[in-house]
């Protein structure tokens, strides 16, 4: 006897999605493409992490025997134009790319989840806030990220706070529709019916259930940021040199890009593969969260 | 619905208007003023007051506000405090390069991004979904200067092809200008297709399994015909919206497109004027981008109306 | 004369978790002018089985039997030879008119389309034909609701304009899935008297897939009663009405009060459980689980559609007897 005995009729109806934030990140994981994701974000961020001691040669030390030198036994990935290790320097602009992009997100979603509940809940203040936002969108993310960076000055701190200013307003977009959206739902009537104050019932029901679509926009915020650190250090507006950093090696390397292409290429494919792989995650996160992506 | 579309105007320019308050006490805020910017840290403290008594500094900050608008609603923005030369003008002579190579990467943009996305939905599941959707998610991960310096790398000095930078007027040798625009214009383009590609595949999905979509082969269509007049057709509202959203990106990317290929557009402008401190020509270029930007935004927002007889024409059913 | 003839349709729905068996061995026949109704819970599979028969279910279905219209098995004909079938000689109406219209091309470009896919016709002869196509399924200022878009109307306005797209290629046999079910119950009426008036005028074979017993008692001239993907009882509609034999045919039956008055939606409030979902085909009866005098005999072979005493067909070991009297 084969005579499954559902509880439903159809079986996609019987199994509904948990939206919690664990069970998202679980079935995340599940997908070829997402764990590969996760995999190859965690050992790339890593290696940056642990730059320190994975390392060959301090990252400023120079070799001035081999300038401009291309891989070999000695230096893996070439030196450059003061026989600095590639390597080396690669390894610490993970490093530094990495904890930008994050300290950027992480700004970010601090400014823009209570903002974005703010407006969501108060519809009053929601008419200022949006209307700040629209203004904040005004201009093109980077353009606004340059301009920060230029009032601001170029440091890795002041880049991670242009570029934290540009991605609030995602933050407070998203979790207004999700509050608007919440809101309406019965509990939320009923915890609002039972007399709670409105910071219990934004902190106690509404928030816990925007999380996984929190999730996801830092998700897709990091490798923004990764990406948007690259290139105002590439500009000139970012970390500031010696410190090693990937788009100010891929500035560097444009002046000997017709002698030394290992000056361009490595620094590059670290950059791709951890926002790749980021990207890899965040989508299979997506997907988990909501698997026909229509929210989007 | 001319009441809606006035709304929206008239949100815009408010909108435009604050962004300009925004650029005007951000430029405040940068740190030195034109005369130090002018003379140096170390000049004659008389010399630095005169000149910020020339460009009005020690009026109250109101007050200059109110100046600079008013010439600004006349189309006056200033002069560069580098050049001499006045703010309206260089961008003038910059924004056509910028909007050639923008139009041209929009136009690489779309095609691919169309029609990939369509070949990706239409194929769900199928191999030929998965490489272009793991093409699209790769591309995205490359960030666009580094595309440009390979590009440079392979086609102008390994297989030496195209040039690496520059930039020739249309007006002077179309050949040239097409020439040196290949490149940056692919480069930006091919981003922004990844965009749009991943955008057209997921309403193509959408659309795709939409009621009506049964409905027009149960009326014995081609696929074809199913697929391009139906489905399309109402995925591109969706298209259009993000893609108007994202416009932002086109312009970043094409700052540092400009950039790494050395075209003297709006990117370029930008870039060299805060290296400079010119800060009327920072004021000016992102004024200029703004309202750009928002007009920009405002276009996709009524041809999203235009698109939709929902919206167009209003008034839901007497059911 | 049978139009349309299925003989042991099966559709097998691959899923996440493993394939369904949304329909077993399904076989019934409709005649010229003859209305079937097919009527079972939501989830029997009657819907993807008539979808099935053109190509339109789901994407990956595996569809197996024989469907036999005009001396020829549709199921191994080409995709391009399905389609010239499509429209010209079988059609459908669909339950929800609002979201089975283009939203974004007026109404009478969409009936148009199907004009010019089947028949040569020129522009303006398509226009004055859309004209006379809605005059004849009851819209009135046919000209100018043309022009509308599915938003404009109302949702009986809608289903009507799926009609009229139905019929305009006289095809021999509609199938219509549900085509009241989104409507309000005045409208419902409208809709069938349309329905049954179209069958008259053009004698074509309808195909009705029904949840509610009441539209059954309608406008049916036969039905088929299926349960998990199996036809359980077959009849004529006075013969089903009066004596039905299987006892959940009885169990939807109880849920309309009386017989040939919609007073309300058939809902199986007298059978406990649910249907249940089919992995394979399985050699005993599916309603057995749910059924008061189900045996051994039930659980260890399929029962057969036979001759029931009261004129019908069923597929039950141990059919009803008396006639029904509304319990």
């Amino acid at each position: 006897m084969t005579v499954t005995t559902a509880g439903t009729a159809r079986p996609a109806r019987s199994r509904a999605r948990s939206t919690g934030a664990l069970a998202v990140f679980r079935r995340a994981l599940r997908s070829p493409a997402g764990l590969a994701g996760f995999v190859i974000a965690v050992v790339v961020v890593a290696a940056g992490l642990l730059a320190p001691w994975l390392s060959p040669m301090a990252p400023e030390a120079t070799d001035y025997a081999n300038p401009l030198s291309g891989p070999s036994g000695l230096h893996l990935l070439g030196t450059d134009e003061l026989g600095r290790d590639q390597l080396s320097r690669v390894l610490y602009g993970i490093n530094a790319s990495v904890l930008v992009g994050l300290a950027s997100v992480v700004l970010a979603a601090l400014v823009g989840v209570p903002l974005g509940l703010v407006a969501g809940y108060f519809p009053k203040v929601d008419r200022v806030i949006s209307q700040l936002v629209d203004v904040m969108l005004a201009f093109p993310n980077l353009i606004l990220a340059v301009g920060l960076a230029a009032i601001l000055g170029p440091s890795a701190m002041n880049a991670a706070i242009a570029l934290a200013v540009g991605a609030v307003p995602g933050f407070v977009r998203l979790i207004r529709g999700e509050v608007l959206r919440l809101r309406g739902l019965d509990f939320v009537s009923s915890a609002i019916a039972a007399g709670n104050t409105h910071t219990r019932i934004l902190w106690r029901h509404i928030l816990p259930n925007a999380t996984s679509t929190l999730l996801v926009q830092i998700s897709v915020a990091i490798p923004h940021a990764i990406l948007g650190e690259a290139m105002l250090s590439f500009l000139g507006l970012g970390i500031r040199p010696p410190t090693p950093s990937l788009g100010i090696m891929l500035a560097g390397a444009q002046q000997y890009i017709e002698t030394a292409w290992w000056l361009a290429v490595f620094p590059g494919l670290a950059i791709v593969a951890l926002t790749l792989a980021f990207n890899l995650f965040g989508d299979a996160l997506r997907d988990a969260l909501d698997p026909k992506g229509r929210r989007r | 619905m001319i009441t809606a579309v006035l709304v929206r105007v008239a949100r815009a320019v408010l909108t435009l208007f604050l962004a300009v308050i925004v650029v005007f006490l951000g430029i405040r805020m940068l740190p030195g003023d034109i005369a130090v910017a002018m003379l140096g840290q170390e000049g004659n403290p008389d010399n630095l007051a005169q000149i910020r008594a020339a460009y009005g500094l020690d009026d109250p900050i109101w007050v200059q506000f109110g100046h600079y608008l008013g010439q600004v609603v006349q189309g006056n923005l200033g002069r560069s405090s580098s050049t001499g030369l006045p703010v309206a003008e260089v961008i003038g002579r910059a924004l056509p390069v910028t909007l050639e190579l923008a139009v041209l990467a929009m136009i690489v943009a779309i095609v691919i991004g169309v029609l990939f996305g369509v070949a990706a939905a239409t194929n769900q599941g199928r191999p030929a979904d998965w490489a272009v959707s793991s093409t699209a998610l790769f591309w995205l991960s490359v960030p666009s200067f580094w595309l440009g310096m390979m590009g440079i790398l392979l086609l102008s000095i390994v297989w030496p092809i195209l040039p690496a930078s520059g930039f020739i007027p249309f007006f002077e040798s179309p050949a040239d200008n097409l020439r040196h625009l290949v490149m940056p214009a692919a480069v930006l383009g091919t981003g922004f297709a990844a965009i749009i590609m991943r955008q057209t595949r997921s309403s193509m999905l959408d659309a795709l399994s939409g009621d009506y979509i049964r409905t027009a082969k149960a009326k014995g269509l081609s696929r074809s015909k199913v697929v391009f007049k139906h489905a399309l057709r109402n995925s591109l509202i969706v298209v259009i919206t993000v893609v108007g959203l994202q416009l932002g990106a086109l312009i970043s990317g094409a700052v540092i497109t400009e950039q790494v290929f050395v075209i003297p557009g709006i990117g370029k402008l930008t870039i060299d004027a805060i290296f400079m401190r010119d800060y009327p020509m920072i004021q000016g270029v992102v004024i200029v981008v703004a309202g750009a930007y928002i007009l920009i935004n405002l276009l996709t927002d009524l041809l999203y109306t235009l698109v939709d007889p929902r919206i167009r024409l209003g008034g839901g059913a007497a059911s | 004369m049978n139009v349309l003839d299925v003989r042991d349709l099966s559709v097998e729905i691959p899923t996440e978790t493993g394939h369904v068996l949304a329909v077993d061995g399904l076989s019934y026949s409709v005649g010229e002018s003859e209305i079937l109704a097919i009527v079972g819970e939501s989830g029997c599979g009657k819907s993807v089985g008539v979808l099935s028969l053109l190509g339109l279910g789901p994407e990956h279905a595996r569809v197996t039997g024989e469907v036999n219209y005009a001396g020829q098995n549709l199921l191994t004909r080409k995709p391009d030879a399905l389609r010239r079938v499509r429209g010209q000689d079988i059609a459908y109406i669909f339950q929800d008119p609002m979201t089975a219209l283009n939203p974004l091309m007026p109404v009478g470009k969409q009936v148009e389309e199907v004009l010019a896919q089947h028949a040569s016709m020129s522009r303006a002869e398509r226009r004055a034909r859309v004209v006379e196509l809605f005059e004849l399924v009851g819209i009135p200022a046919a000209a100018e609701r043309a022009r509308a878009y599915p938003h404009q109307l109302s949702g009986g306005m809608r289903q009507r304009v799926m009609i009229s797209m139905a019929i305009a290629c006289g095809p021999r046999v509609l199938i219509a899935d549900e085509p009241t079910t989104a409507l309000d119950v005045t409208v419902q009426a409208a809709i069938l008297e349309i329905l049954k008036d179209l069958r008259d005028k053009l004698g074509m074979a309808i195909v009705l897939i029904t949840h509610d017993m009441g539209v059954v008692a309608d406008i049916a001239d036969r039905v088929v009663v299926m349960y998990a993907g199996r036809a359980i009882e077959e009849g004529g509609i006075e013969q089903v009405f009066r004596r039905p034999a299987h006892p959940y045919t009885r169990g939807l039956l109880s849920a309309v009060p009386v017989p040939g008055q919609r007073a309300a939606r058939a809902r199986l409030r007298g059978i406990p459980g649910t249907v249940p979902v089919i992995a394979e085909s399985v050699d005993a009866c599916t309603f057995a689980d749910r059924c008061g005098r189900a045996d051994e005999a039930c659980r260890s072979g399929r029962p057969p559609l036979a001759e029931a005493a009261g004129g019908t067909r069923v597929a039950c070991r141990h059919p009803e007897t008396k006639e029904s009297n509304g319990e």
